[in-house]
């Protein structure tokens, strides 16, 4: 049930016309026909304009304005079309939950999702992780079930690894933390400072609950890790002969 | 564990060994093939990787006080680089540990230690 105010101008004649198109019907409840700039009454959803000054709405409130060549309008769905057209243009969800005979604002909202969880195959995507891993592999994640963990799991710390796709928080990819900072100090800095960046990318992600943008920024820390070990490996060799050759 | 990983374990040991024998023989404040940093040569600053050639070769002769004064950030960050290895090595098993441990707060605290030591050694 739609609820309509008829906001009219000096003829009150059509106004009333119109209202009557909608009485007896089930879809359009006519509030009421007020004259032009007066107060929009709570409660109303439409205001249908007929020949009358735009005046200011209130929150929630939307207005349709009918042709005003229409004298008078031939039926109730013509101003309906109208209001469903208009409805339509300013939120297009309420309009097909109409047009699908769902009552939108009953819909039940779903709980929010716990960070971390996702309704992607946990199993699946690691899998696919598994193989850039420093310590994971695809056949160990895959026929693993919770109890058999190399190791075990001690008592305070929950296993992680979901046995059920999607059943348990998924994993924190690796940051790859340790590795940029070795290299960082180690190695090559410039390349080592870009993976510690990509690392804090990495976590600050996945506990705003980015898993996906969380996996990018795993994937380019440890390339920037490999970068980082190549720089220093060329520039370890060359080192004395550019030295020699006067390159440098 | 499986054969990829296998492989990969034994490549990292393998390069780690390798370096370390080659540190151990050869001091990198003496030989000519050592490079240097291209930070140092180009400006004068060190960077905050500065002297752990020489730290790791002090290191592997037992001398921490050399290592000490040529690196003093990597010696005090062997105990906690040790501990991240150990947990990385169980990032499979301790997810929930290692996302607390890796926190971004612990993230940008690491870098900001990085930082802060490559500024303030300078001064």
């Amino acid at each position: 049930m739609t609820r309509i105010i008829i906001m009219t101008g000096a003829d009150r004649r059509r106004a009333e016309e119109i209202s009557h198109l909608f009485e007896g019907g089930n879809r359009v409840e006519v509030l009421g026909i007020l004259a032009e700039g007066s107060v929009i009454p709570e409660g109303t959803e439409w205001v249908v304009y007929d020949n009358a000054a735009d005046t200011e709405m209130p929150e929630g409130v939307r207005a349709v304005r009918l042709a005003p060549d229409r004298t008078p309008p031939e039926s109730a769905a013509d101003i309906l079309a109208a209001i469903r057209g208009a409805e339509a243009e300013a939120d297009p969800d309420t309009a097909w939950a109409r047009t699908l005979g769902v009552n939108r604002a009953e819909r039940p909202v779903p709980p929010p999702v716990p960070r971390g969880e996702s309704a992607v195959s946990g199993a699946g995507l690691k899998q696919g992780e598994g193989g850039r891993t420093q310590c994971g592999t695809p056949g160990q994640i895959q026929g693993q079930t919770p109890g058999q963990i190399p190791g075990g799991t001690p008592a305070g710390e929950p296993a992680g690894i979901p046995a059920v796709p999607g059943s348990r928080e998924e994993p924190m990819p690796p940051t790859y933390l340790v590795w940029s900072v070795v290299m960082t100090v180690l190695c090559c800095m410039p390349a080592g400072v870009v993976a510690i960046v990509f690392s804090s990318l990495v976590s600050s992600r996945y506990y705003t609950g980015d898993t996906e943008g969380s996996r990018r920024a795993s994937r380019m820390a440890e390339i920037w890790i490999i970068i980082s070990f190549v720089a220093g490996v060329i520039t370890g060799t060359l080192y004395l002969p550019m030295l020699l050759a006067g390159v440098i | 564990m499986s054969a990829g990983t296998a492989v990969r374990g034994a490549a990292l040991g393998a390069v780690a060994v390798a370096l370390g024998v080659l540190y151990y023989a050869v001091d990198p404040a003496r030989s000519a093939w050592m490079p240097r940093c291209p930070l140092k040569w180009m400006t004068g600053l060190e960077c905050p990787g500065c002297g752990s050639q020489r730290a790791v070769h002090a290191l592997l002769h037992g001398d921490i006080a050399a290592a000490w004064h040529a690196n003093a950030l990597l010696v005090a960050l062997l105990p906690a680089i040790a501990a991240g290895i150990w947990l990385e090595l169980r990032r499979e098993s301790h997810p929930r540990l290692y996302a607390r441990v890796h926190s971004p707060l612990a993230i940008i605290a690491a870098g900001a230690v990085i930082a802060v030591w490559g500024v303030a050694r300078n001064l």
